[in-house]
């Protein structure tokens, strides 16, 4: 009698999987340095752009250099902010000789591209690199911030259920499945709609996960940019054309179009 | 602390979101405090038709039925995942003729665009460029011919057909003696859907409404749809203080209640989210599953019975059967997965929720999503969710409550009885007999008819 038990032809994740997915949201997020230091911080979540980030690629010039028996430490600075990083010495899994090698390359005015995960310790962001090289060529640098503002962008401008699945192919940043795209060209797919109604079937769809969907009143409260009248009646349209469905009550909607 | 505080703390008001307060009796008795009992939850259709008149007046001699009933299409019971990727497969390619295909998804997750459209022949896969289709409406599943040529295999498709639904017809005697059955008076066929009992309680309080109104009217037909005992009901199953298994619940708040119906034929529809039903699509008629070892608390009620009384009839889901000429089918709840999936360009201002039915009588088939959404469906019983030409198709669903003809087919949701903690709504559908409305006396007796039921059925679409 469970739905997800049943024929067993198309696996669908259960809600739970889903949000474990996005709670283990890995995909690598390029960031200047200022957005790392502004990310916000709840819960030991870093959020950048209101969207989780944990692993992250930076790019910059090092500035200074502090050396002891257990680490290295980096100051990194891009043009927009200066960064700590701490690279550990994690004696025994590297190939040592080509670590030193690079470490000897990495002095200071080194262009150098670090992957690592940001953590937040006592209000101050900082990052643990898994892996700092040298730039060798100046395009990387470049790239790296067209990177960042094109996925900034992304991230901004789409619903954050699209960015869950974002993990832009690395070589040219081009969505890979039609799911994604279908997300974007929502508004080319439901063309009978007016801008109102998008707006509105938009943030059920976001926020209207649960069981019970939102209250009429909280989307007023939330697009307070439309008036109330308009909300309700574009609730009204969209649910007579079978795009919300009213759930615990009258009050109460959900859109169908939600996983 | 003073007394009086004290007692002030102890009212436990809860705000609600519109800005009033309830307290928590006001609360619990959300259903019984409605106020909308009896109101219209849409438009309905021909609202200006005469409703039937009430049983005394019908001039039925007593004893004397005023309808044939008959199953015209029925699922059988089956074991499920049972059947192999094979049998599968070639039920999916049963469903093309010559020159056909199915409407696919480029991706393996996600939703239909105009980018990800595929057409599935079963031979090859072509990727279809809609851009110089005017209006279309499409959903993964679909079977379509496209006519366009091809541009590095890419199908620029020029015209889209999908299959037409066909109108069923009776020879006009058969359908002078229904009439005369009727006595030229109107059938009344009211359709409820499941949860019957509100979230905050399982006393099915809107079932026990419904049957009050059933016992004073007397509709010829009440066709119940599932679920009955609501899986996602979030109370654990208790009567009085004994828990209680789905089927004693069953047993005792809706099958016992139904005792004293006749003369109203009663017609039970299963739903994939009921707790006492096979739990795959399409799902068998509602039956017992008697296990001797166990009895219950009551010694009379076998654990795995449903005590039906006898003039009650289990269907199947879909099912098709026959009131007099009318062809009536029901299935739940696939319009919402088709309004999860389909996707439109182009169809200005026409209301999408009959085209969503369109879909269903134009596929014919009463689920036509591959692959399915939240539907378990066996691939395997393909044929048996294949759609005869009808008259009325009852889809309850979550979606909103909608009477409306689509071609020659009268399409009603009718809405679960039990919404959350509120009541819901559900359908009175009266049919005039074909005679009064088209008087044709020149006709050949032999020739077919056509029934026109959508010119000649009211719908009213009423809150409980």
């Amino acid at each position: 009698m469970m739905q997800d038990s049943g024929g067993g032809f198309v696996s669908q994740p259960s809600q739970e999987q889903q949000q474990q997915e996005k709670r283990r949201n890995s995909a690598l997020v390029p960031l200047t340095i200022k957005m790392a230091l502004n990310a916000q911080v709840s819960d030991d979540i870093l959020l950048v752009d209101d969207r989780e980030v944990s692993q992250v690629r930076i790019c910059g010039n090092i500035m200074r250099v502090d050396q002891t028996e257990t680490k290295y430490v980096y100051f990194i600075e891009d043009q927009t902010g200066l960064m700590e990083v701490t690279h550990w010495n994690n004696a025994g899994d590297e190939d040592l000789n080509t670590l030193r090698d690079r470490r000897e390359k990495m002095a200071q005015r080194t262009y150098v591209a670090v992957v690592g995960q940001l953590k937040s310790y006592e209000a101050r962001v900082t990052l643990s690199a898994y892996d700092i090289r040298p730039i060798e060529d100046m395009n990387e640098l470049t790239h790296h911030f067209l990177e960042t503002i094109y996925v900034s962008a992304k991230t901004t401008s789409s619903s954050p259920s699209s960015s869950s699945s974002y993990a832009p192919n690395a070589q040219t940043g081009v969505p890979m499945d039609g799911a994604r795209e279908g997300d974007n060209n929502n508004n080319n797919n439901n063309g009978s709609l007016t801008s109102i109604q998008l707006q509105v079937l938009e943030h059920y769809s976001l926020h209207g996960t649960g069981d019970e969907g939102l209250h009429i009143e909280s989307v007023i409260y939330a697009l307070n940019t439309i008036s109330p009248a308009d909300v309700k009646a574009a609730v009204d349209a969209l649910t007579n054309e079978g795009h919300l469905y009213s759930t615990v009550d009258d009050d109460h909607h959900k859109s169908t179009d939600s996983e | 602390m003073q007394p009086a505080a004290k007692k002030a703390k102890k009212v436990n008001l809860k705000v609600n979101f519109a800005g009033g307060e309830m307290s928590e009796k006001e609360e619990k008795e959300r259903y019984a405090n409605r106020k909308n009992c009896g109101r219209r939850a849409c438009e309905g259709l021909n609202v200006h038709l005469e409703k039937r008149a009430l049983w005394e007046d019908l001039g039925t001699r007593s004893g004397s039925s005023r309808f044939e009933f008959e199953r015209v299409a029925e699922v059988e019971a089956y074991r499920y995942m049972f059947a192999p990727p094979s049998a599968r497969c070639s039920a999916l390619g049963a469903r093309l003729e010559e020159e056909e295909g199915m409407i696919a998804c480029e991706g393996l997750t996600g939703k239909l665009n105009k980018e990800s459209l595929i057409m599935d022949t079963g031979e090859a896969r072509v990727r279809l460029d809609m851009s110089g289709v005017g209006a279309w409406s499409c959903f993964p599943g679909q079977v379509v011919r496209a006519r366009g040529s091809m541009e590095e295999g890419v199908l620029r498709v020029e015209e889209m057909v999908a299959p037409t639904a066909r109108a069923p017809r009776s020879n006009a005697s058969e359908a002078r003696r229904y009439a005369s059955m009727q006595n030229h008076k109107p059938l009344a066929v009211w359709c409820a859907a499941g949860p019957y009992t509100t979230n905050d309680n399982l006393d099915f309080l809107p079932l026990n409404d419904l049957l009050e109104a059933v016992s004073t009217q007397a509709p010829d037909v009440l066709v119940l749809c599932g679920p009955f005992v609501d899986e996602k009901h979030p109370l654990p199953l208790k009567i009085g203080d004994d828990f209680v298994d789905p089927f004693t619940l069953f047993a005792v708040k809706v099958a016992w209640r139904l005792a004293d119906s006749p003369p109203t034929k009663i017609v039970l529809v299963p739903s994939p989210t009921d707790a006492i039903a096979h739990s795959v699509f399409p799902q068998p008629p509602l039956s017992d599953r008697k296990d001797p070892k166990f009895a219950t608390w009551d010694q009379d009620l076998r654990v795995g019975t449903l005590d039906l009384p006898a003039h009650v009839a289990c269907v199947s889901n879909p099912a098709v059967f026959r009131i007099n000429e009318i062809v009536v089918g029901v299935a739940t709840d696939v319009l919402f997965d088709l309004a999860s999936e389909e996707k439109s360009k182009g169809m200005g201002d026409a209301p999408r929720v009959p085209r969503l039915a369109g879909h269903l009588l134009a596929q014919r088939s009463f689920y036509p999503l591959v692959p399915a959404v939240s539907m378990p469906l066996d691939l395997g019983r393909l044929d048996s969710l294949r759609m005869p030409p009808l008259d009325v198709l009852l889809v309850p669903s979550k979606l909103a409550v909608f009477a409306t003809p689509v071609d020659h087919v009268v399409v009603v949701n009718p809405g679960p009885l039990a919404k959350g903690a509120y009541g819901g709504a559900f359908a009175q559908l009266t049919i005039h007999p074909l005679t009064t409305l088209s008087s044709s006396p020149s006709e050949e007796e032999e020739e077919a008819v056509l029934h026109k039921v959508p010119e000649r059925t009211r719908v009213d679409i009423v809150r409980i």
